[in-house]
């Protein structure tokens, strides 16, 4: 045994003059006497609830076709949670289509589906049959945007209040003419009335403009509730609702993209009230107020630039921890002159995204001024690649980057050159909190614009993005802090995480790639069990021990933790090589199949490591 | 004064003597990495130069040309391992070809407009110079910040990307760089091509002694091989009279085959051992030819899962294929119109329709080989096979039938139930089933493959000869006649080398009717109608590039069937395409001047074609199909249908 680890260890060694890449040999000998580390089963269960595509959903009568059964619209996107004891059920789920399509029986755009699940035996939850108010008997229901409150398209985002129990969808996708929804076949004039807001009672406008108002829906009943015309009509995509239950911040994805705040007069009431963007240079007020007129309401992020508004790149999904607001900035590196001209101010979260990335090329500190950076910004030099994450504190009404974005560089690496897989945080989109006990934890999920530029560890593979979680109490996270919980089918995006208590969150996988497996091969929704009230950090057991070869094994995502960045090889039981990793510190096995594998060090140390 | 200089000196010299001892330590990878970053700044300081000269009152297009000859060749030490490293960054922003895109990832219809070298090409070597100048400018502006930008991402170079690096630049070199693709205009493809080599020959003798060590012959041969390509070339530096072929046998395929050897006995890892298997490409980073069997990986192109796709599935699909139960007459199958003794066309301008009412809209195309595609039909609206069959079925002048009845009707038969459960043992779900008819078919279809013709046997050395008619066709194809361009090897179709992931259409200007005394253009708007995502003007009348393996038993051609014979076809491209006879379609992508072709020369491509003619082992159709017990009317069905 010993001689064994010393030869290899000296031809390494001799390899290593010529050429400074640590060989592996192909086969070894498998007769190791090497410790042994158990990768039990994870403690975490993944069940598939809803596929797209594939499941039946109750339709109402909606343009002339009798109320009837239709398959299940796909890009599953937000997911909505309204608490629901009745009949043992855990809940009303409902899950936003992010598309825009023709369908007769559903109704044209996109769309949601709504279902009430239940735990039964050994955590496995259940789609529950149930009948509607309106007579619909089956386990999926379609929301009935048509026959309420017109058409909604692309729905993406959305707020799930989870405190209030209630839910609105969002619509991401800005429509500017009619002959951008198609195919929606309906395109008369739309007229609003019956609704809460006299200002808009009346009113005629064209059919593209009845989208992307943000709607209020009711999953028990299936049907949208309002479209919510005095928060403005944009290319909303999230929002969050505070715990007063008047406040409602609200997250535009665009470039310039602009974070809105609507103040309730009254609590619970969100029909009465006024509607603000934000400025963070503002001087007396960081809020400007926007009238409440269905014109001004109707081009909200125009007049907001016009008026000096903070422009953002593309905010995606908020969440509220530990009292403040966390929010997405997903980044888009074809900013081009979109910024230009339209009167608004870069906000400060961008200045420090130019800031790291003058950084990372120029190898230092920028040294100009702030406003200066701006500008840089403004006129188009600022590749924003991976996006970040940013903190609003409502508190002090101050935002700031919570964590960048990007695999720039690590300074741990020889050369600064970046590590993979793990040290990869790009272009995060979806944002939701888990409680656990009463620590706050955020989840992050990533939503690719690109294979290019190091946003994947292999540039030409396909696009996999991942959910990662992090402490939310800490300042000033590094990526080592992040845990990876799950990673989406090849190409798919991972979105709509939601928290529905303590045991389980639920997760979509979005237009994965046709090769993958069935039903992976669809946009689905999946159920995540067995956090079991503990830390998730720690049900991951990501600690690390000062060891010069070591592997932690981690039951959860199935991940073996280096302890330090190193070049490492895997070998199956028959000793044929089988993978090779270089300058990783965390190698994820979660596709490998149950058996007994060896991971070999650079030096030629090596460990077994059983997978079950 | 003295002293300052001594020190200067000593400094110097220290530092000197340490870079080499850190230099010695360095590991080839290393090395080739600081040479990788050196290769950008100098092809970034190259455009930066080339910028400068922009702004000259008096500048030439003579000096303007030369000066951009200088950047290709900085380009081209940089490319090898930049667009293997990055291919979606090199084909966006470098190197893509000269067309405006949709740009991908939004959720807009956004169009891309071309940029990068080779759009720099064609202003700077055709059209109006003048004219030119202010896009001129305009490109280069955007060049040069696309690569200062660049200059921020660091990735690591290990051995492993330096070898398959290497292997994917000769399919480049072979497939785009020699046919003239990346340089539309300047013509420079040659002088690229040594470029790219010198600088692989350069990075793969940091490795001599280590290969030495491997294996002395193969790594003496393989270098041998390197210089001779390199100075072949130089001695043949004519594009119109380069023999494409003796340079696949001799040169291209050798190396790509050696490389691969050193590389797997070296024991430096391979691609399958870093990444995913779903992260593999289309392209067989294992195949040691260009026109080998396995050098696409055909499943890449399907959805059907791998523990399905065996011999029994691959039959059961071929039941389905040939059986008529599928339509709604239960008098048509998929053989109605793809006939095998046809290389699974019909002969027809446009098949027959559903009922004999009158013909569907398109030509039936040739299914062998067809799964090397990223996208189905004449205008790519499907996505997969598995996609594209549905189509056919919901059709009311194919099958005039929906997915559930089929699954209904087969439910049927107990022998097709078997099969389904056998062929689909731990599918979640009912056995039959329309994803399970689709991957049924799909697994048929796509074993209808192979590049078996008399060429691929020639270029493999399995004959030693072959016509010089074919000979002289093929490189006409690959060169003057730029026909390699669009239909690449060795499928000679639209997907795209050197990764083979997606496949492209073109404008051709096809007419209704080319024999008419004034031809029209065909209203068939093509790709313009089939994706809604795809509406856009470039899209209109572009149809998907066909193989033209197999085209001795295919026609008639194009996409309407319109033309009799490949002379016609041949003919049609020579003149310039539609616009040769006065049907202007100003986005048509094929070159609007004449091929100069001469009647020899014509006659020279359509032998080549002829040589590439293989249905081995394809053509064999089921003696029976299953029965339905308990309808007994349904038994009468005839194999591949009535008509």
């Amino acid at each position: 045994m010993k001689k064994l680890i010393l030869l290899a260890t000296i031809s390494g060694l001799a390899y290593t003059n010529a050429n400074a890449q640590i060989p592996f040999p192909v086969n070894v000998d498998q007769d190791w006497q090497s410790k042994t580390v158990l990768m039990p089963k994870s403690p975490l269960k993944q069940q598939v609830l809803f596929v797209g595509g594939v499941d039946d959903v109750q339709t109402t009568a909606t343009y002339g076709n009798p109320a009837g059964t239709a398959k299940a619209k796909e890009w599953h996107d937000f997911i909505g949670f309204v608490k629901d004891t009745t009949e043992g059920a855990l809940g009303w789920v409902v899950v936003n289509h992010e598309e825009i399509s023709s369908n007769d029986k559903i109704g044209d755009g996109g769309g949601m589906t709504s279902f009430k699940i239940k735990r039964t035996k050994g955590d496995v939850l259940e789609v529950m049959d149930q009948t509607l108010s309106d007579g619909r008997k089956g386990k999926f229901f379609n929301v009935d945007f048509v026959n309420t409150v017109g058409e909604t398209g692309m729905n993406c985002g959305g707020i799930s209040a989870k405190h209030i129990g209630r839910v609105w969808t969002a619509e991401e996708w800005f429509r500017s003419s009619n002959s951008s929804i198609m195919p929606a076949r309906d395109t008369a004039d739309f007229v609003i009335s019956g609704t809460d807001f006299a200002f808009a009672n009346g009113k005629s406008i064209k059919k593209y403009q009845n989208y992307n108002w943000m709607v209020e829906v009711d999953p028990k009943t299936g049907k949208a509730i309002r479209k919510q015309y005095n928060w403005g009509r944009a290319g909303w995509e999230a929002g969050v609702v505070m715990d007063d239950n008047k406040t409602v911040y609200l997250f535009e994805d665009g470039t310039p993209g602009i974070f809105v705040k609507f103040e309730a007069t009254t609590a619970g009431d969100f029909t009465a009230g006024k509607t603000y963007v934000y400025k963070h240079d503002g001087v007396s007020t960081k809020w400007i107020e926007i009238e409440q007129n269905l014109d001004t309401l109707m081009q909200i992020n125009a007049v907001a630039c016009r008026r000096g508004a903070t422009m953002f790149n593309r905010l995606e999904w908020g969440t509220v921890a530990n009292g403040k607001v966390y929010i997405t900035e997903t980044g888009r590196s074809n900013v081009g002159t979109r910024f230009q001209g339209k009167g608004g101010v870069i906000s400060p979260t961008l200045v420090e995204g130019y800031k790291n990335y003058y950084q990372a090329k120029n190898g230092s500190a920028y040294g100009g001024t702030d406003a200066q950076a701006a500008t840089e910004v403004m006129n188009n030099n600022f590749p924003d690649y991976y996006g970040r994450v940013l903190e609003f504190d409502p508190a002090t009404e101050t935002i700031r980057t919570y964590i960048h974005g990007g695999p720039y560089y690590d300074p741990s690496t020889s050369q600064g050159l970046p590590v993979y897989p793990d040290v990869h945080l790009s272009n995060p989109d979806g944002l939701a909190t888990m409680t656990i006990g009463s620590k706050d934890y955020l989840m992050i999920q990533e939503d690719m614009n690109q294979r290019s530029h190091n946003s994947m560890p292999d540039g030409f593979a396909y696009e996999r993005c991942e959910l990662f979680i992090v402490d939310a109490s800490i300042a000033n996270p590094k990526y080592s802090d992040l845990q990876r919980i799950t990673a989406s089918a090849f190409d798919a995006e991972i979105t709509g995480a939601i928290q529905i208590d303590s045991k389980t969150i639920l997760v979509n996988s979005q237009h994965p790639g046709s090769f993958n497996d069935s039903p992976y091969n669809h946009s689905l929704t999946y159920a995540i069990t067995g956090f079991d009230g503990s830390d998730p950090v720690s049900v991951v057991g990501k600690e690390v021990k000062a060891e010069t070869f070591s592997v932690y094994p981690n039951p959860t995502a199935r991940e073996l933790h280096l302890s330090k960045v190193m070049d490492v090889a895997i070998y199956d039981i028959n000793g044929k090589r089988i993978k090779v990793y270089r300058q990783v510190r965390t190698i994820n096995v979660a596709d490998m199949a149950a058996g007994t594998y060896f991971i070999r060090s650079g030096e030629g140390e090596t460990l077994k490591f059983i997978v079950q | 004064m003295k002293k300052v200089a001594s020190i200067t000196i000593l400094v110097l010299s220290v530092f000197i003597l340490s870079t080499a001892f850190k230099n010695n330590q360095k590991g080839n990878a290393e090395l080739i990495y600081e040479r990788q970053q050196e290769r950008l700044k100098e092809f970034l300081g190259e455009v930066q130069y080339f910028g400068q000269f922009l702004h000259d009152d008096n500048i030439t297009a003579d000096i303007l040309q030369s000066r951009f000859l200088r950047i290709r060749a900085k380009y081209k030490a940089w490319e090898y391992i930049a667009s293997y490293d990055d291919p979606d960054f090199v084909k966006m922003s470098i190197n893509g070809a000269p067309l405006p895109k949709i740009t991908p990832n939004t959720a807009n219809l956004e169009i891309s407009q071309p940029r990068g070298l080779q759009v720099l090409d064609e202003l700077l070597f055709s059209g109006d110079f003048e004219e030119n100048l202010p896009d001129i400018r305009k490109q280069t502006s955007l060049l040069s910040k696309v690569l200062d930008e660049y200059t921020v991402i660091r990735r690591p170079i290990y051995d492993r990307v330096v070898l398959e690096a290497m292997r994917v630049e000769l399919v480049s070199i072979f497939t785009l760089g020699l046919t003239g693709f990346d340089v539309p205009a300047s013509g420079n493809s040659i002088q690229d091509a040594i470029t790219a080599l010198e600088t692989m020959r350069s990075d793969l003798g940091l490795y001599s002694k280590f290969f030495k060590g491997v294996d002395a012959t193969q790594a003496e041969l393989m270098y041998a091989t390197f210089d001779s390509f390199i100075e072949y070339l130089k001695q043949h530096d004519d594009f119109d009279s380069l023999d494409r072929l003796f340079v696949l046998r001799t040169y291209i395929n050798p190396l790509f085959a050696s490389i691969y050897y050193l590389h797997k006995a070296s024991g430096i890892e391979m691609l399958h051992e870093v990444v995913n298997e779903a992260s593999l490409l289309p392209y067989n980073h294992e195949s040691t030819n260009l026109f080998a069997n396995d050098f696409l990986n055909y499943r890449k192109y399907i959805q059907l899962p791998e523990r399905f796709a065996t011999d029994k599935t691959i039959a059961l699909g071929k039941y389905l294929f040939y059986d008529p139960i599928l339509s709604s007459n239960l008098q048509r199958s998929c053989a109605s119109c793809h006939h095998p003794e046809k290389a699974f066309t019909d002969g027809k301008p446009k098949s027959i329709a559903l009922g004999f009412d009158g013909t569907v809209d398109r030509n039936a195309p040739t299914l062998i080989n067809c799964v090397y595609s990223e996208k189905f039909f004449h205008d790519m609206r499907a996505e997969a096979l598995e996609d594209q069959i549905e189509h056919v079925l919901v059709s009311r002048k194919e099958f005039d039938t929906d997915m559930i009845k089929i699954e209904e009707k087969l439910r049927k038969s107990s022998e097709y139930t078997k099969m389904f459960e056998e062929c689909f043992e731990g599918y979640k779900g009912e056995k039959i089933n329309g994803k399970t008819i689709s991957f049924a078919i799909s697994a048929y279809v796509s074993s209808l493959r192979g590049f078996n013709s008399k060429f691929d046997k020639y270029v493999r050395g399995e004959l030693n000869s072959i016509e010089p008619e074919v000979q002289r066709g093929f490189n006409l194809f690959m060169g003057k006649a730029v026909c390699g361009t669009c239909h690449f090897a060795p499928t000679f179709n639209g997907t795209v080398p050197p990764l083979y992931r997606e496949s492209e259409s073109e404008v051709l200007g096809v007419p209704k009717d080319p024999y008419a005394t004034t031809p029209v253009l065909d209203n068939d708007r093509g790709r313009a109608v089939g994706r809604s995502k795809e509406r856009v003007y470039f899209f209109e009348y572009s149809f998907k590039t066909p193989t033209i393996r197999n085209v001795a038993l295919t026609a008639p051609y194009m996409h309407n069937g319109a033309y009799k014979t490949l002379d016609d076809v041949v003919d049609f491209y020579n003149n310039g395409g539609g616009a040769g006879i006065d049907i202007i379609i100003e986005h048509q992508t094929l070159p609007f001047d004449s091929l100069s072709l001469n009647k020899q020369e014509v006659k020279d491509i359509v032998s080549f074609m002829n040589a590439l003619t293989d249905t081995t082992g394809m053509t064999s159709k089921p003696e029976r199909l299953p029965v339905f017990t308990n309808n007994e009317d349904w038994n009468n069905r005839k194999v591949g249908g009535a008509y």
